[in-house]
């Protein structure tokens, strides 16, 4: 068996308006990949795909080797699942999941998810109804990493929890990966976090894959550049993005074209927001000239 | 150890890492034969992704500074042909500079020399 956990083929998922199309990336045992793009770049529909709740029109998706559509059942039961949208019922408490997740999963732990229940502080006899987003977070993380599992799919698990828990969340996730031998996936548009522990970045953006590798190279391919409306109109190579101000302009150049830069500019390395900015900026402002 | 890892440096952060296990070996504190923590577990600690630390790693034991034991992990080697040859390295590109400098402003090599035997005595060299 390859030494990879998630493999994407020539992924294709068409809907009225808006199609995702040709979505391929790899992520090998044993490290994080964030999958990033702003809101609608198709980041939820990708991750749909792999637990195969969104049937793709074509391509193939790969969990350790095995097809989701052909193994779903065996795929699903090895994959830790944590979706936008809370999974359990409304009038369901904690109590209720734990007594459900023990007999569906025969790996299910309880003390691991006891533990887990005490440390996000979340009541045991209170319906879902009266959980914040975050709590519903906590507990479905808790339900997640509480039984074996060898890859964890999370979708913008980091949305509304707070400064401390982002911070204990990172930490869990860089311990789930420590032994080698699990990976994780997530998607999120809050990269502060994701630049340091992610190994890997797959960007999306309008259903499309801008970008997939390691997370240094994808930071190095771009360069932000800043200067004068005259600087400007020296720029000899087109801009991934612009943006304009009555002071000047910042954009967002590939690596490749440093050199033909103007040497009055100022060049500074991008953050991952500025990439996934600058992108959905586009350079529509730098043809107004 | 410490290892501190700056947002502001400008530097990778595993360039930040590798130099700060460089100057820890360099002082002493890390003796030749002392296990590093793994690469998985720096990460964790660091939080850092693992590609980073791994970088960190292979680029300490190219320079080396640390060599990998299959099924062990990483100990402190102090290789010294290869760190003094790493040193002189660094040396020749900044008396480079120094000659640059001297060109730019007009000191002759006389004065140069005079201020590098200069400031050898005062260091003791």
């Amino acid at each position: 068996m390859s030494g990879h956990i998630l493999e994407l083929h020539q992924v294709r998922k068409h809907f009225r308006n808006f199609t995702l199309s040709d979505i391929n990336f790899t992520l090998p045992k044993g490290y994080i990949m964030g999958l990033v793009g702003p809101n609608g770049a198709g980041k939820s529909t990708t991750i749909k795909s792999i637990m195969n709740t969104v049937d793709i029109d074509s391509g193939s998706i790969r969990v350790l080797g095995k097809d989701t559509k052909k193994n779903e059942a065996a795929v699903k039961s090895t994959i830790g699942y944590v979706s936008d949208t809370c999974i359990f019922g409304d009038t369901w408490t904690v109590k209720n999941v734990a007594f459900l997740m023990k007999h569906i999963h025969p790996s299910w732990n309880s003390t691991t998810f006891n533990d887990y229940v005490k440390e996000f502080e979340l009541p045991w006899n209170k319906p879902l109804k009266d959980f914040s987003r975050g709590m519903k977070l906590k507990l479905m993380l808790a339900a997640a990493l509480s039984r074996d599992t060898s890859f964890l799919l999370l979708d913008e698990p980091t949305g509304g929890l707070d400064p401390v828990m982002r911070d204990r969340f990172l930490q869990l996730m860089q311990q789930y990966v420590e032994g080698g031998e699990h990976s994780i996936l997530f998607s999120t548009h809050i990269t502060t976090d994701l630049e340091k522990i992610a190994d890997y970045i797959t960007f999306i953006h309008g259903g499309n894959m801008i970008f997939t590798g390691e997370t240094e190279e994808l930071r190095s391919s771009f360069c932000l550049i800043k200067g004068s409306d005259r600087e400007l109109k020296e720029l000899k190579a087109e801009p991934v993005g612009i943006r304009r101000s009555s002071f000047g302009f910042e954009a967002l150049m590939r690596t490749e074209h440093i050199r033909s830069l103007p040497h009055t500019v100022v060049v500074e390395a991008p953050t991952l927001d500025d990439i996934v900015v600058f992108h959905t900026l586009g350079n529509k402002e730098s043809s107004l000239l | 150890m410490r290892v501190i890892i700056s947002n502001s440096a400008g530097l990778p952060i595993y360039t930040q890492i590798k130099n700060q296990i460089k100057d820890a070996v360099l002082t002493g504190e890390f003796k030749e034969g002392d296990a590093l923590p793994s690469i998985r577990k720096l990460a964790a600690e660091l939080r850092v992704s693992v590609i980073t630390t791994t970088k960190a790693y292979s680029e300490l034991e190219d320079e080396g500074f640390i060599s990998a034991v299959q099924g062990k992990g990483y100990f402190v080697t102090l290789n010294k042909e290869r760190i003094r040859e790493e040193y002189l390295y660094k040396i020749e590109h900044q008396l480079l500079e120094a000659i640059e400098f001297a060109k730019a402003a007009g000191i002759t090599r006389e004065e140069l020399l005079e201020t590098m035997s200069f400031l050898m005595r005062e260091e003791d060299l």
